[in-house]
């Protein structure tokens, strides 16, 4: 019987943990898949998390902390894209920095924030989890569901798809065939942001109800590796946020049920990192992703 | 002549410009955190520039960052998008620690320091190589490794810190404080700034050389420029990036040793989880535009602009994140800066279009 609870609870929590990083790997998926890879996928996630909560906690609204959450995400991501779109500057070097950015800019809002003693959301704002056993999730549960989806069928079925997957492979003939394939790479990386955003008000206002500084802790970098890991395909990807939500949920349960009097809990902490490193070796092959990742288009100016 | 003059004559506006921003853009957030901009530089000026020791204690960190920056502007300058070395820096302390708090050699009393650098310089490249080991066997994009291994190193090291190389006299995690000799010597009493900085600047100016004058920095370069091509004129590619892989490692891994030597003197859970000297590495290398003195020059403006603001936390209470938030905004201004001066320089080889 109490297994049954645990199996539940476990499952359960599997599918919460899988939520922000399917809601930001959706955007990133896409941007990946026309040829721009966004290393500050972690930053701007960040950034939406002290978004939605300084706008909580100012207006405790929630709506308004979403949609603040994602503004800003998107905002710091359309910066990212005019420096490696149109200033051609190196995507990866161009994420550090937006990474550095919103460490610093998030740590400086909350310290800010502490001061005037809006460091907490009265209680009572904020959506609480619905549903029956393991479906007892928040409702971002279910649009991140449908957003997988979408992306889905989005790059496998529709026109828009298959001139994403021009972009990302053969930028010359795209722009041959009459795309403009700079104003499609912004858009879709300002999308990106947009969501990473989302998952990062998911991560504040929604599920902890509070913000600590770098409270992401490595998941948009997680996400990079997920959307990888799935080979550029949202159903791998999905698959990837499952599994990587079960190990973060059965690691926890081990450290609960005092496994760590025997292995150390370092063991735990460093699972998903190792986990995804095996993932990545086993799954990568040459010459399957996008062909012009992380390339300036056009090469020559 | 004239190309060279006007040329220098952008670099040095790129330079002024990101200078220009970053104080600007402090100003600017200290009035909006409440703080008269005048207060807040009459605090830096105190704080920092007044005395030598206030300086050197300002310049105390130049060593990791310099270190950092070089094992990131030597990988990136061959197209080797190390960005480990983070957890290359961790290494290398965790290292450095292990052997200075654990063993005691015959012989002088220094020479654990030296043996303890060497130690952490071979974990460093040991933990650097691993990434490059995955990218030539198995195909595994180098960017993803070294940040995934930068947190894999985060618990291999909070283990050791806890575990076998913990501080038997506390429960806290964290090693035991290195005895008096065995410490890096400092150049100023009273502050941190030990003989490693020198070290470190030497090896810029080294490493400088190589890369301008050796056949192994011409390999590099090439391979930055353009691997395929480079292959076809007879660069072993693939062993030149596990070399390339190796030496940025051994950087890393130094600094962590200079670090913990000459500066904390122990290691401790929250320095392992707080400090970024391995990921600011990135971002003064891409500052100083990859040339070594570039690097040097970056590492001292970072260090000046933490000073600051640890001046400014003290005597305004401002908040501290506002020293990433600067570099953030001097690393994107100087990376747009150094597009255009690349783009002004091509127009003059291939001649206004």
């Amino acid at each position: 019987m109490s297994t049954l609870i645990i199996a539940t609870a476990i499952i359960q929590q599997t599918l919460s943990g899988a939520v922000p990083l399917a809601v930001a790997g959706c955007g990133e998926l896409l941007a990946q898949r026309a040829g721009v890879i966004n290393v500050g996928i972690e930053g701007l996630m960040l950034t939406g998390c002290i978004a939605g909560f300084a706008v909580a906690s100012l207006t405790g609204s929630i709506w308004l902390a979403v949609l603040a959450a994602m503004l800003a995400a998107g905002v710091l991501a359309a910066i990212f894209a005019v420096v490696t779109i149109f200033a051609r500057v190196d995507q990866i070097v161009t994420g550090m920095a937006i990474n550095l950015i919103a460490v610093g800019a998030s740590g400086t809002i909350w310290e800010l924030l502490q001061a005037r003693g809006l460091d907490r959301l009265a209680p009572g704002i904020g959506w609480e989890p619905f549903g029956p056993g393991v479906f007892h999730q928040h409702g971002l549960f279910w649009i991140a569901l449908i957003c997988l989806m979408l992306a889905g069928l989005l790059l496998r079925r529709t026109r828009a798809g298959i001139i994403i997957a021009a972009i990302g492979d053969a930028p010359d003939a795209a722009a041959a065939n009459g795309i403009a394939v700079r104003r499609w790479r912004f858009g879709l990386v300002v999308n990106a942001g947009l969501f990473a955003g989302l998952a990062g008000a998911f991560l504040s206002v929604m599920r902890t109800h509070g913000f600590v500084p770098e409270m992401t802790g490595s998941q948009g970098f997680l996400v990079l590796a997920l959307v990888i890991f799935g080979r550029w395909t949202a159903a791998g990807l999905g698959l990837g946020c499952l599994l990587f939500g079960a190990i973060t949920a059965i690691q926890q349960h081990c450290q609960a049920a005092g496994w760590t009097s025997f292995i150390p809990y370092q063991v735990f902490t460093g699972l998903p990192y190792v986990v995804a490193l095996i993932a990545l070796c086993i799954t990568y092959g040459r010459n399957v992703g996008p062909l012009t990742l992380n390339q300036p288009w056009p090469r020559q100016r | 002549m004239n190309a060279t003059w006007s040329s220098a004559v952008r670099t040095l506006t790129v330079v002024a410009v990101v200078v220009a921003v970053t104080v600007l853009g402090g100003a600017g957030l200290i009035l909006l955190a409440g703080h008269p901009p005048t207060a807040a530089w009459a605090a830096i000026v105190d704080g920092v520039f007044a005395q030598p020791l206030t300086l050197a204690i300002a310049l105390e960190d130049v060593a990791p960052l310099l270190l950092c920056g070089l094992a990131a502007a030597c990988a990136f300058r061959a197209g080797v998008f190390n960005i480990g070395g983070q957890g290359q820096f961790l290494l290398g302390a965790v290292t450095m620690m292990a052997l200075a708090t654990t063993w005691r050699p015959p012989g002088p009393g220094w020479l654990i320091l030296v043996l303890g650098c060497i130690a952490a310089t071979g974990a460093g490249a040991g933990w650097a190589l691993l990434a490059g080991g995955l990218e030539r066997w198995r195909g595994v994009n180098v960017v993803l490794s070294t940040i995934l291994l930068n947190y894999i190193a985060i618990a291999v090291v909070l283990w050791l810190i806890e575990g076998p190389f913990g501080d038997p006299s506390t429960s806290a995690p964290q090693t035991a404080v290195l005895a008096r000799s065995d410490r890096l010597p400092v150049m100023l009493p009273l502050s941190h700034f030990h003989v490693g900085v020198v070290l470190a600047l030497v090896l810029a100016v080294g490493w400088w050389l190589v890369e301008s004058r050796t056949r192994f920095g011409l390999e590099l370069r090439m391979m930055g420029g353009n691997a395929e091509a480079a292959q076809a004129l007879g660069v072993a590619v693939p062993r030149r990036r596990l070399h390339t892989f190796a030496l940025s490692g051994a950087f890393a891994g130094l600094a962590g040793a200079m670090q913990t030597a000459g500066v904390t003197y122990f290691l401790s859970d929250s320095m392992v989880t707080r400090n970024s000297f391995g990921y600011l590495g990135v971002a003064v290398a891409l500052l100083g535009a990859l040339h070594p003195l570039g690097v040097v020059a970056a590492a001292i403006f970072f260090a000046l602009l933490d000073g600051s603001v640890r001046a400014l936390e003290q005597e305004l209470h401002a908040p501290r994140d506002l020293a990433d938030l600067l570099k953030g905004l001097a690393l994107i201004v100087a990376l747009i800066g150094g597009a255009w001066l690349m783009r002004s320089s091509q127009r003059r080889i291939r001649g206004p279009a």
